[in-house]
């Protein structure tokens, strides 16, 4: 359970634009956002969190500390305006199919979301050290007893996961800017897939945010007055059917 | 092999091991024999390290590993077969094997396959989609994988038809005459005795009578006072 997880979308965002105005480069934008993220993911992992395992409550109280940190700190170095990463211009024009105007950084947006998505899931599904994930998900004692250094596992799973936030902060800044309060504005969706998913399914992560996205960018163009109603009256409906999720098995 | 000094295991305030204590040589296979609720699994949980004891020690090739990690128990050669068998259910049979297998393929898939020929044709299976013999066999294989020198077993015989207890005792024969020692956790006193070499009963946390198995099937007593057998 980790509340600084939209901390890390916008410090990515952040890492990602000082990069970009610094050396007008866009992938090293997306490449230093992420990895800078990841590190700090690391150290939290590293040095706090891995005293609370299992502990969701500790968790959640200090997370949301690190998330308020977080929050001051960049207020502090970036300020309170409101920016957007400069895309490279062959993102950044548009092209006209029909009666509609198609952004060519939206459709990247879209294809990197799915090369993301793709790239997941061969990690977890195909390789040695995605069962070891899927075990250690099962059951960590047991993937200790076969031998999994589950400490080591577990710190870069996280890693990832903040590398992963970051990603989407640097790629978000191109398209919907970084301000302050973007962490606390991305954080109940993530929490709202994770949730409509279920806990621990990739499955659930995919067919999640999907709902979350159209319900979401739906509800907000026809029924604007009722906005985040559309998202959350879903997600309570689905905690009384099904309290694990769509897919979930906890 | 193992030595196993005076150990102290509590589960929150509840003192279940009273200073156990014992030795697995080379190629010795060991039974701790008792009832419900004695300690048996609690001992297993000690050696390995999933709940470390809070007094004693457990020396393993000579090393004190009584706080060591897990994991690292494993690498150094403890292999695990769990009570219940514990086999991840999100993984096929073949991925239970490989998350277990390291470099050192002393044991590697081929040779487990050949041992239990029935999880080669179920290698693709769900973990969580296969009877209770075919799990014992692939919870056995998994700690194979791990290369171990000594083997921790956990009531393998629970919820098993006798004809499977008897492929099992089988396997753990077979294997103790490649030399690999084995300490064994059960209730049951006939498969116990018929593998073992030598067998301690475990009574409220402390270990009250030990002898070879020959003895124990003739002491009527023991039998009767620790391990609910009247005769």
């Amino acid at each position: 359970m980790n509340l600084a997880h939209g901390s890390y979308f916008l410090l990515g965002g952040y890492v990602g634009l000082t990069t970009a105005a610094r050396t007008k480069s866009f992938a090293l934008a997306l490449l230093s956002g992420s990895l800078a993220v990841a590190l700090i993911g690391l150290g939290m992992e590293r040095f706090f969190l891995r005293r609370l395992t299992r502990q969701s409550l500790p968790q959640v109280l200090l997370t949301m500390g690190f998330a308020l940190v977080f929050q001051d700190l960049a207020l502090l170095v970036w300020g309170g305006d409101p920016y957007n990463i400069a895309v490279p211009a062959f993102l950044a024009q548009s092209v006209q199919a029909g009666p509609v105007f198609v952004n060519f950084y939206r459709l990247f947006i879209i294809g990197v979301a799915f090369a993301v998505g793709v790239v997941l899931w061969l990690f977890l599904e195909r390789t040695r050290a995605g069962a070891s994930i899927r075990a250690t998900v099962d059951d960590a004692e047991m993937a200790q007893g076969v031998g999994i250094n589950v400490p080591l596992l577990s710190a870069g799973v996280f890693a990832l996961g903040a590398f992963l936030a970051a990603l989407g902060g640097v790629v978000g800044a191109g398209f919907i800017g970084v301000y302050p309060g973007l962490d606390f504005e991305v954080l109940p969706y993530a929490f709202v897939v994770v949730i409509i998913g279920g806990l621990g399914s990739f499955h659930g992560v995919v067919v999640g945010s999907l709902v979350v996205g159209l319900l979401d960018n739906f509800g907000k163009a026809l029924f604007p007055e009722l906005s985040y109603f559309t998202l959350f009256a879903p997600m309570a409906l689905i905690l009384a059917l099904k309290p694990t999720g769509l897919f979930g098995k906890r | 092999m193992l030595s196993v000094q005076d150990i102290h295991s509590y589960y929150g305030d509840s003192h279940v091991l009273h200073g156990v204590s014992l030795t697995v040589a080379k190629g010795e296979l060991v039974a701790i024999l008792g009832r419900n609720g004695m300690g048996k699994t609690t001992l297993i949980r000690a050696l390995i390290g999933f709940t470390p004891p809070r007094e004693g020690r457990v020396v393993f090739k000579d090393r004190d590993v009584t706080s060591l990690p897990p994991f690292r128990a494993v690498e150094m050669g403890m292999g695990l077969v769990p009570q219940g068998r514990r086999i991840f259910p999100s993984l096929s049979v073949l991925e239970n094997l490989k998350v277990a297998g390291n470099a050192k393929a002393r044991w590697n898939l081929d040779r487990v396959f050949s041992l239990f020929p029935r999880l080669a044709a179920r290698k693709a299976h769900a973990g969580d989609n296969l009877s209770g013999g075919e799990q014992q066999m692939l919870a056995i294989g998994r700690a194979l994988m791990t290369n171990p020198d000594l083997l921790l077993l956990d009531e393998p015989t629970e919820g098993l038809a006798p004809m499977v207890v008897r492929e099992v005792a089988k396997t753990l024969e077979g294997l103790r005459r490649e030399g690999l020692s084995i300490l064994l956790v059960e209730q049951s006193v006939p498969f116990a005795t018929r593998i073992a070499d030598r067998v301690h009963v475990l009574s409220r946390g402390r270990i009250v009578h030990s002898c070879s198995a020959a003895e124990l099937l003739a002491n009527e007593e023991v039998k009767s006072r620790h391990l609910g057998l009247g005769s």
